[in-house]
């Protein structure tokens, strides 16, 4: 248990890392130092900061909005600090306006976000700061000049100045040190701001020149930041947009001066507020070019880890999963973009049907049930409601195509079902009369809705799927991919898939999940694993994990260090979102488990985990720091066999730095039915690192005894594998 | 007035039948076999020997893919195990295996068959009316499906259960009259009467075991889909009764096997390819039955039950060839020819029940005529085919008898005559021996002579 000066000093550090969206102690520290230039404004802030919890504390707001609270009461101090000197009324004014700062922000926060789901940002300090002035009368600077080798006009010290006035401490090296908290915070939050800046500070010397300095100059950095990399997705889009955020910043900066000029009001943060609102507020109703994060706020690494890792594993944004709308292996006739039919607005959807040896039929394949894939039972690939059926059309001759009488009749006889989120699902080219559900039906995912046919315009027996927005026949069409699945060919055997679009020619089967294996991959709240751990010949050491379940339900396996989100099922194990301090154990088992499918005929599959995890070598990291700011995945393959004793899974990780620059790191593990991990092993550099699971124990909770079960390690070298073993 | 022209003379002539098919069924006459799976049977029994049995793994993994596939695309949770009792030997066994076909087996014997293949306990399943209490003590351990036949096994089971110290999930055997096919009223528990419901209720009160499966299997070269398709819906209402009436959930139905190969059968006048189904008419019959039998469970939030094939015959059956040699011609006193090869019944169990496909590996010259193909055991009850046409045979020439996949490799015994060579032409074009011919070591191998008897002549 944390005493209550160590909560409250933790407080304190993280509000000030909190201005820059950081989480990390460095950056707290730095932040904490660049304010501490000044003295009073450190001790402004500090008084800021108890008040503010006092509020807290004393309305029990304590799961709403506190890091805003914070962060704006923060800055509220450090402003009053830093802008007037404390005489009488001073006094009793700071404690209110900081007040104000908190009851704006609880409002603010609120209200914004039912608005428009719109962050409050730092609003709630400027109104506040705002609502003193007319008793604080005009700003009287109240801390001293402070010496600096250049010239106060000279560019960098201009710009540096201007990121110490995000903390109220305009100098230089309160500037250098905000610089270097951000560059240890994000690369690329660090590279917003100082673009951000240039960007800004250029469109202020055309549109105000005469206003143009350090305490308006600091709202383009913060723009660019809160728009190009914590609010929305980075990238290209969202640099971009970051800039314009920075330019309108700009232009909101030099009309508040010539609005308020000789008045002695600060515009402090409103020209950034008003710009980043103003573009995130249109973001969020834009279809392309950027994707907005506004729910979820985080430093632009962690958002493009998740964007890759979720494209990789779940398939590109805005694309629907469905399940195969068949039983059994069946083959993609025609894909996105096909030769035939599936082009321009049409280009999303599948044609399915059934080949041996290059030929979709038996005998002379004059008769419709010559065809392999003819009456076979199609399924429903999602649920939904049935919204339209046509089951009355007669099926077509091999080779024949009905001459087109009606704008539907080209999709011949369908079912559409629309799935809970909208769209429509169309399976199309039914044979006459296999129809089995009508329309109002609601169906469940796999139920048997009709036959595959060869009415409509289809040469051959052959199933349509694809989706779009509403029911009628000929609308466009709207990506998805099948989910879960299974496609072979000769040399790789059985590949899995959670989120694929299969291309032409490819075999499809519905990957069934094996109740063992998900049964070995389960890990229920309150389990814990222990392993035994050594690198190289060293003496085993005690390691473990525990699964714990977050407040927002997330389930995270925690060692002493560090913990890292874990899902499991319906279709795979899957772990992501590595959080923590160092911890090579966990990196370990997040690579050689990362992403385990329940399908037992999953022979291989690829993944795309973050590089963090890889146990790189220096010049590799510097590389990645140097020039990849926002991360990037590895590549990984795993291979599954299965033996006697349980499964053995080699995971290959590739980290491509430059062509002719690869590192790769093999990994392994092992498990058995019972959920043994007997083995997870890395090789790198003749360096291995081997863990051993050697219990399991279940943490007590209200009526539910703890329990511990020893497992015995195996043998140190295991046994080969059995080739053919069934 | 125009004369009358005189028609011209046409010689008359004889024209062959050009083949096809006829109301009979395709015609057989000058249908020669010169090559089992693209290899050349005088190659083959040069090398290896007459008689010869010759496996095609390419054939076999067909086979099993074909009839998987039939399923696949028609339920969704497919186990496909081999019934070992059809064909057990290795690399059969094995072949299947890797085709992802689990174990199915009726004995001891054939349990620890499996095992030393490699077979992991939980991939096999134990049927058969005879398991021995430690056979069932090894199954239970290992985690294998057992499936109970009668009530003494059902009872020693919980008893081998509770010396384990442990609960074992089994499934019962259940017989019933489908309408379609004739009743196997001798294994498992009788529907009709409300054994079966009884010995249901009774496993579910057990302590010891849990009911999560049902077994059935109604009959062999079942030739009519309709009587799967009857199975299938009778098992599912069976099911609903048994999960309404006790706590039991149903995880898997094992249907058996039983279906038809390409055989004709004696008795049935019509040619195999008439009356046998394909896989996929069998996939049909029984998964549509599944599909509406199921459907109120599903809706109850059940989910389907895994479905258990055992299919043997129609799996090996036509994967495999006997090459036989003739040893000797003779006239019988009626008039018909006969012929001595030198494999018979002994080695082609099935030659009982079946009138196998029989060619010659090159279309001989001469006139058919009706012939008795005899075998060479010194037993009146020997012969292979009682009465067929073929033109005059030369000592040596090698007649190929063909679908014997199924039942002959199990059934032979060792009879006067040693049990010859089995090979199987592998997907390479090569040709693997997988038993090798018996000599006298093997047969003599279990035998003790008393040290009395050591000597055959002279005194002890």
């Amino acid at each position: 248990m944390r005493t209550v000066p160590i909560r409250l000093a933790a407080g304190w550090l993280s509000a000030h890392a909190g201005v820059l969206y950081a989480e990390n102690r460095a950056a707290s520290l730095l932040c904490v130092a660049a304010s501490a230039l000044y003295p009073r404004v450190l001790l402004g802030g500090l008084a800021a900061l108890l008040l503010a919890q006092a509020w807290i504390l004393a309305l029990g707001l304590a799961n709403i909005a506190r890091p805003g609270i914070r962060i704006n009461a923060l800055l509220t101090g450090l402003a009053l600090a830093a802008l007037w000197a404390p005489d009488g009324a001073w006094w009793l004014i700071f404690p209110l306006a900081v007040s104000l700062g908190v009851l704006f922000s609880v409002t603010l926060g609120e209200w914004l976000w039912r608005a428009g789901s719109l962050p409050a940002l730092s609003l709630p300090f400027s109104l506040a700061v705002w609502a003193a002035l007319p008793v604080l009368g005009g700003m009287a600077p109240a801390i001293p000049e402070l010496p600096f080798p250049l010239a106060a006009d000279h560019p960098l010290s201009a710009f540096l100045s201007s990121l110490g006035w995000i903390f109220l401490s305009p100098h230089p090296v309160s500037g250098a040190l905000v610089l270097a908290a951000l560059l240890a915070t994000s690369r690329w939050l660090a590279l917003l701001a100082v673009a951000g800046y240039a960007v800004g500070q250029a469109a202020m010397s055309v549109l105000a020149p005469e206003s143009a300095g350090p305490g308006l100059a600091f709202n383009f950095p913060l723009a660019a930041m809160a728009v190009g990399g914590v609010y929305c997705l980075p990238g290209l889009g969202s640099f971009v947009l970051g800039m314009v955020a920075a330019l309108l910043a700009a232009l909101a900066a030099a009309a508040f001066a010539q609005v308020f000029l000789g008045s002695g009001a600060p515009a402090l943060s409103a020209p950034f507020v008003a710009a980043a609102l103003l573009i995130l507020a249109v973001a969020r109703h834009a279809r392309r070019g950027v994707t907005p994060m506004l729910a979820h706020p985080a430093l632009p690494e962690r958002h493009a880890e998740a964007a890759r890792l979720a494209e990789s594993r779940l398939g590109a944004p805005g694309s629907l999963p469905l399940a195969p709308p068949f039983l059994g292996q069946w083959q993609v006739y025609q894909g996105f973009d096909g030769a035939h039919t599936h082009r321009g607005p049409w280009r999303h959807a599948l044609d399915f049907f059934l080949s041996r040896e290059g030929k979709s039929y038996r005998g002379e394949g004059e008769r419709l049930d010559d065809y392999l894939c003819w009456g076979l039972p199609v399924v429903a690939p999602i649920a939904g409601e049935v919204v339209a059926v046509r089951d009355g059309l007669p099926d077509n001759s091999p080779g024949q195509v009905a001459s087109r009488v009606e704008q539907d009749a080209n999709w011949g006889n369908h079912v559409v079902i629309r799935a809970a989120s909208g769209p429509h699902v169309w399976l199309a080219h039914l044979r006459q009369g296999s129809v089995g559900v009508q329309a109002g039906a609601w169906v469940r995912l796999g139920e048997v809705v009709g036959a595959c046919g060869n009415s409509g315009r289809s040469p051959q027996p052959h199933l349509h799927l694809h989706v779009q927005p509403g029911p009628e026949a000929g609308e466009v069409s709207l990506p998805f991919h099948l989910d879960n699945i299974l496609t072979s060919d000769e040399a790789s055997g059985h590949r899995w898939h959670l989120a694929h679009v299969p291309g032409r020619g490819k075999s499809v089967a519905s990957a069934v999940p094996e109740t063992a294996l998900a049964r070995a991959l389960t890990l229920p709240v309150g389990r814990r694993l222990g392993f035994e751990v050594r690198a190289g010949a060293s003496e085993w050491r005690p390691w473990q994990v525990e699964a714990t379940l977050t407040l927002a339900g997330q389930v995270r396996l925690s060692s002493e260090h560090a913990d890292i989100a874990a899902v499991s099922g319906p279709h795979a194990f899957a772990l992501y979102d590595r959080r923590g301090g160092k911890d090579p154990w966990l990196d370990l088992f997040a690579l050689a488990l990362g992403l385990t499918p329940f399908a037992e005929a999953a022979e291989s599959w690829a993944d795309a985990p973050p590089a963090r995890l890889f146990p790189m070598r220096l010049p590799a990291r510097l590389f990645l720091w140097a020039f990849r700011p926002l991360g990037c995945s590895l590549a990984s393959r795993y291979r599954r066999s299965r033996a006697a004793w349980g499964w053995r899974q080699i995971g290959r990780h590739e980290l491509s730095l430059l062509p002719g620059w690869r590192e790769t790191l093999e990994t392994e593990a092992e498990f058995t039915p019972d959920g043994q991990f007997r083995r997870l092993a890395a090789r790198l550099d003749g360096l291995t690192l081997e863990m051993r699971q050697v219990f399991l124990a279940q943490k007590p909770d209200e009526g539910i005894p703890a329990w511990r079960v020893s497992m015995p390690p195996p043998p140190v070298s295991p046994p080969p594998l059995k080739g053919a073993t069934p | 007035m125009q004369a009358t022209m005189k028609k011209p003379w046409i010689t008359p002539t004889l024209v062959a039948h050009g083949g096809g098919l006829n109301k009979f069924g395709a015609t057989r006459h000058h249908q020669v076999t010169e090559r089992i799976a693209e290899v050349p049977v005088a190659d083959l029994a040069r090398r290896f020997g007459s008689p010869l049995f010759v496996l095609s793994e390419a054939r076999l993994r067909e086979n099993a893919a074909r009839l998987k596939a039939a399923f696949a695309h028609r339920w969704p949770k497919m186990v496909h195990a081999w019934s070992y009792k059809t064909n057990y030997l290795g690399a059969v066994c094995n072949t299947l295996h890797q085709e992802g076909y689990i174990a199915e087996v009726v004995s001891a014997f054939e349990y620890e068959k499996a095992r030393g293949l490699g077979v992991p306990g939980e991939r096999i399943v134990f049927n058969g009316p005879h398991k021995p209490r430690v056979a069932l003590e090894r199954a239970a351990r290992e985690g294998a499906r057992i499936h109970i036949d009668n009530l003494d096994e059902l009872y020693l089971l919980e008893e081998v259960a509770e010396g384990l110290d442990m609960t074992v999930p089994v499934a019962i055997r259940l017989n019933f009259d489908t309408g379609f096919s004739d009743p196997w009223s001798r294994f498992g528990f009788n529907l009709e009467s409300g054994q079966a419901l009884d010995a249901a209720r009774r496993v579910a009160d057990s302590p010891r075991l849990k009911l999560t499966g049902l077994h059935t299997h109604i009959g062999t070269f079942v030739t009519d889909p309709r009587a799967y398709a009857a199975a299938a819906g009778i098992l599912c209402a069976f099911m609903d009764t048994v999960e309404a009436e006790t706590r039991a959930v149903i995880e898997y139905l094992d249907m058996g096997g039983g279906f038809a190969s390409n055989n004709a059968l004696q008795g049935v006048y019509l040619p195999p390819e008439q009356i046998v189904p394909a896989p996929e008419q069998y996939a049909e019959a029984i998964c549509d039955a599944l599909m509406a039998g199921t459907r109120a469970r599903e809706a109850r939030g059940r989910a389907k039950p895994t479905l258990i094939l055992e299919t043997g015959r129609a799996v090996v059956d036509d994967a495999e060839w006997l090459i036989a040699g003739v040893v000797a011609n003779k006239r019988l006193p009626d008039g018909r020819r006969g012929v001595v090869l030198d494999a018979g019944v002994n080695v082609l169990f099935t030659a009982y029940w079946y009138h196998h496909d029989v060619r010659p590996v090159r279309w001989p010259d001469g006139i058919a005529e009706e012939t008795v193909l005899y075998g060479p055991l010194c037993m009146n009850i020997d012969i292979m085919r009682q009465s067929i046409q073929l033109p005059p045979l030369a000592l040596g020439d090698k007649l190929v008898f063909h679908p014997v996949g199924a039942y002959n490799n199990t059934q032979w015994m060792q009879f006067i005559e040693y049990r010859p060579a089995v090979v199987m032409v592998m997907r390479d074009g090569g040709v693997e021996v997988v038993r090798e011919r018996e000599d006298l070591a093997c047969v003599t191998r279990q035998e003790r002579i008393p040290a009395r008897l050591a000597q055959p002549f002279g005194k002890p």
